[in-house]
This record gives C-alpha cells, structure tokens and sequence, in this order.
C-alpha cells in the first residue's frame, strides 16, 4: 500500500469507510412499481403463477367437499346401525315379557 | 438482477412454454449482457458525476488532509465509478486489496494467482485509477 498515489490513497481509505456507512436502499419507486407489476399480471391472469394458485384452490375445494360428503354419509350410516340395533332389542324385550307374563 | 428482470418481465410472459425455460432464458440473458457490458468499460466522464463526487475530487487537489467523514460515500461512489473503468481482473484486485483490505497472500488463495501477478494486476489497475483522476480533474479545470 506504501506506494500508492497519496491521493488515490486518502480516496480509497475513505472509500473504505463509506462502505460500511451506508447500507444499500432500493431505487425510488422499486416497491410500487413491483406491486403494480404484480396487480396487472394479477387482473390479467396471464401467467403461470396466478394459474398455479387458481388450480390449487380448486383441488383444495374439491378435497373439503368430498371430505365433507363422505363424512355426512359416515355419520347416516351409524345412525341407522343404532336404530336397527335398537328396534331388534325391542322386539327381544317384547317376547320375553309375553312369556313371562303368560 | 435475475428476479427484478423476472419482475419486469413478467406481463410478457405468455405462457405458451413452461415458466422455468422462460426464468432459465433470462437468466442466461442477463449473464450475457453483462459480459457484453464488462468488455465496454467506458471512461468516466466530469459530467458523470454527482456534486459530491466533483467535491471529493476537489478537496483531494487542494489539501493533503484526510476526507471528512460527510464525504466517505462520495468518494464510495466515485472509486465504484473509477472500477468500473478498469478490466474485471484489476477490479477484483483492487477490490480485495483496499476495500476489503486483504493481504496479498489471501488473494493468492482466493484467486490462485501468484503473488507477482497479484502485485502487477494492483499497480495497473492503480496507475489507471490514478490516470482517471487526474483526467476528471483536468476536465474540471
């Protein structure tokens, strides 16, 4: 470093701090510009990622409803167990008290 | 670079071909500009330069004092400025050398260079740097 230009010397030893000073900022306007950017492409539907979600949502929906219907026919289907269940020990109860009482 | 081109790209996309050969082609398009552009390297010129680098210019001809420290990012700027000039290597070395402040035997190691040529490629590149300044200054006057 000794045989530097004194004057190269004093700018690069300034530059040096100046680097550490100042942290790197966007340029003006970069965040609006990329949100409105991301509206367009968003109303106009013409890429890929905005597809990509559509098709996500769908499947999601399509696996809540069938979740959902299986569920529902789950349930039917124990409730008319319990109800068979039960008219066969009424007819049990019913035939035993007749013969006790005959 | 890659992603804000993407960004800015993106209502162009028509989604004809899959969107991972259409980032892969940017990509490799912004990658070839900038070897495109780093083989330019134009000179610097006065009108080129803020206030505040024309000021840290200044005060480097008329005094042999350290810079202030309200002009430590001004001089940040123009020794970027002073780079871009120079060929990708003597950049890299100047880089390393003063402004990451790296031995020479570290950048031996980094860029499997000898320590010669380490030394040859920093006095060039300085002697260019310091040819820069002198020409704004001139200009100046």
């Amino acid at each position: 470093m000794s045989n530097v230009d004194p004057k190269l010397d004093r700018l690069l030893r300034s530059a040096v701090q100046g680097g550490d000073d100042h942290s790197p900022a966007a340029p003006f306007g970069f965040d609006t510009r990329v949100v409105a950017l991301w509206r367009v492409s968003r109303i106009g539907n013409g890429n890929g990622l905005a597809r990509l979600v559509r098709r996500v949502a769908f499947a999601a929906m399509t696996l809540i409803v069938i979740a959902s219907a299986a569920a529902l026919y789950e349930a039917n289907q124990e409730r008319d167990a319990d109800e068979a269940y039960g008219n066969e020990f009424a007819i049990a109860d019913s035939a035993i008290q007749s013969e006790v009482f005959r | 670079m890659i992603f804000i081109k993407m960004f800015q790209k993106l209502p162009q996309f028509s989604g004809k071909v899959p969107l991972e050969h259409w980032v892969s082609r940017i990509a490799v398009n912004t990658c070839l500009n900038q070897i495109q552009s780093e083989k330019v390297r134009p000179e610097i010129r006065h009108a080129d330069l803020s206030e505040d680098e024309v000021a840290v210019i200044e005060n480097l001809a008329v005094s042999s004092d350290e810079l202030a420290p309200d002009k430590r990012f001004a001089s940040r700027q123009l020794v970027e400025h002073l780079l871009k000039a120079l060929k990708p290597a003597e950049r890299l070395v100047i880089d390393l050398l003063y402004l990451q402040g790296r031995t020479v035997a570290e950048i031996k190691k980094v860029t499997g260079w000898s320590a010669a040529l380490v030394k040859v490629r920093a006095f060039r590149a300085r002697q260019k740097m310091k040819q820069q300044l002198e020409r704004i200054s001139a200009e100046e006057n």
